[in-house]
């Protein structure tokens, strides 16, 4: 495409939204409209997959050796997990009885007396730190088969709720996306047709003449790129600005914080600026797609 | 130049517009397609400029089956074909040089080229002096030649008139009569569909007769009734 053909596609598009200004003001409240509720959901997911992430990092596998088992034995069978399951765990540390007493006295409040150390009932452990959190059920099924092992805990429960949500987010978030994709895509695509109803003589004449079919579209589909972008822009404005006004609300509640602030974990510059560059390549692409339906429908009829 | 061979159309509402036309256009000609209304002479030029495929035949323009173009082939074939018709087809809101220079846009001509070619055809068609005047400040001949002007701006060999003096007076038809004449004698292949009988009777070029979507007659210098 020549420099002379942009110049005229720009041009024709941005007289067409001068022409149709009310109605490329629908075009754009409406995509805001979609926009703002996907790039909600979005940030809500993002929130969450942080929160997986987070948590799934913190999750440790923890192998109890039973009581009497020397830490020489509780080192082999760490060593023995590693090699069985090479590629799962990505470190391992030995927690020797006395290590664990301190820990549960330190928790407690309490100083160990002599006593309590010769009558130690706590065992060895072994603390195992995975490379891929999702795989623990593997690594407590082989450590369950050692003789030497009492019992393997691992925080499954949480992780197990929290992949669970966040298979359900992707679900509900695939939905979401195509249902408010069309919405924002047939909204733009209607205001092209209406405009490609107002200009039927142009577009008639421009075929007669030997245009292609790609030159009547062009600006069509820069003029629908541009009520996507727009709409994305105040969408995505409207968004940020509600979201950050949640999470100073959030962090002036001292009562809340701690549970909250968690939830909302994103919130840097770059991720808003990251959020806010999705919905307008989102907007861009709804914007060019819609427009580009109602005008190959409008040339092949 | 065009060639018809064994050609039929029937529309997809059943309509029959023509049947079995066998007819051959050469170079530089000036031919007149007359009949009543709605005996298929519309029809026949549209299957010149693609507009419309033959349910049977085929339609060469320059040696070309123009029936058999793919979708993408179809500009191509517009740009060496200009059309004219009875309601102009201008575009109100552009002004004469607007209009005419819109054809040279949409094929990407440059601008210098636009520039040198638009007061060519404007000088052709004797309307220099209202370049920067919109349609609805023009008669209708005015109309018409400028029209006339955006269809031949792109110098296409071929150009079609469907009903060019329709909607004008017998004085102005007979002045785009002469000026289509004018074309031809540089060297345009000009194929007017008509039911003008005076403008036939006056030019005494050759005349295809059509009737029932069939040709009824084929004469060099004939005359509307002949």
């Amino acid at each position: 495409m020549s420099l002379r053909s942009i110049e005229f596609h720009f041009v024709e598009a941005m007289t067409n939204i001068r022409r149709n200004g009310l109605m490329s003001i629908s075009a754009v409240t409406n995509s805001a409209a979609c926009l703002f509720v996907l790039g909600a959901f979005m940030v809500g997911w993002w929130n969450l997959a942080r929160m997986h992430q987070r948590v799934a990092s913190e999750t440790r596998v923890l192998v109890f050796m039973r009581r009497g088992v020397p830490v020489e034995e509780a080192e082999a069978t760490a060593q023995s997990l590693t090699e069985r399951l090479p590629g799962v765990i990505r470190s391992y540390k030995i927690v020797t009885p006395e290590e664990s007493l301190s820990r549960v006295c330190q928790s407690l409040g309490i100083q160990p007396d002599e006593g309590l150390r010769k009558r130690n009932p706590l065992p060895a452990s072994i603390e195992i730190e995975l490379v891929r959190p999702q795989e623990y059920a593997m690594v407590v099924t082989a450590a369950s088969d050692s003789q030497r092992v009492d019992e393997v805990k691992a925080g499954q429960k949480v992780l197990e709720n929290l992949m669970a949500l966040k298979r359900l987010g992707i679900a509900v978030g695939a939905a979401l996306v195509f249902l408010l994709g069309a919405a924002a895509l047939l909204t733009i695509s209607n205001t092209i047709r209406l405009t490609i109803y107002a200009r039927r003589r142009e577009i008639d004449i421009m075929q007669l003449v030997g245009a292609t079919q790609s030159f009547i579209r062009a600006p069509f589909t820069l003029e629908g790129m541009f009520h996507g972008v727009a709409g994305a822009a105040v969408g995505g404005a409207i968004l940020i600005a509600s979201y950050v006004n949640l999470r100073l609300w959030v962090t002036s509640d001292q009562s809340l914080l701690p549970f909250l602030e968690g939830l909302l974990s994103v919130g840097t510059v770059s991720d808003l600026a990251l959020c806010w560059g999705v919905l307008m390549v989102a907007g861009a692409a709804f914007g060019a797609v819609g427009s580009w339906l109602s005008v190959t429908r409008y040339l092949h009829a | 130049m065009i060639r018809f061979v064994d050609v039929s159309l029937a529309y997809p509402n059943g309509t029959v517009a023509l049947r079995n036309i066998d007819l051959a256009i050469e170079k530089g000609e000036f031919v007149f397609l007359v009949g009543p209304s709605g005996m298929g002479k519309s029809s026949l030029l549209k299957l010149v400029y693609r507009e419309e495929r033959p349910s049977r035949g085929q339609v060469l323009v320059a040696g070309r089956d123009v029936s058999r173009l793919s979708r993408k082939q179809v500009p191509a074939l517009r740009r060496s074909v200009g059309v004219i018709f009875q309601d102009f087809r201008l575009l109100p809101q552009r002004t004469v040089s607007e209009n005419v220079g819109f054809a040279l846009d949409v094929i990407g001509c440059p601008k210098r080229e636009k520039h040198r070619r638009v007061p060519r055809a404007l000088d052709l068609v004797g309307l220099s002096h209202k370049a920067d005047a919109y349609p609805d400040e023009l008669s209708g001949g005015e109309q018409q030649r400028v029209s006339i002007a955006r269809a031949l701006v792109n110098n296409p060999p071929i150009l079609l008139a469907d009903e060019p003096t329709g909607n004008l007076d017998p004085e102005t038809s007979w002045t785009i009569m002469q000026l289509l004449a004018k074309i031809n004698v540089k060297g345009t292949t000009v194929v007017v569909a008509t039911h003008d009988r005076d403008v036939v009777d006056r030019m005494s070029r050759r005349v295809v007769t059509l009737d029932q979507g069939s040709i009824k007659d084929d004469r060099e210098r004939g005359a509307y009734d002949a």
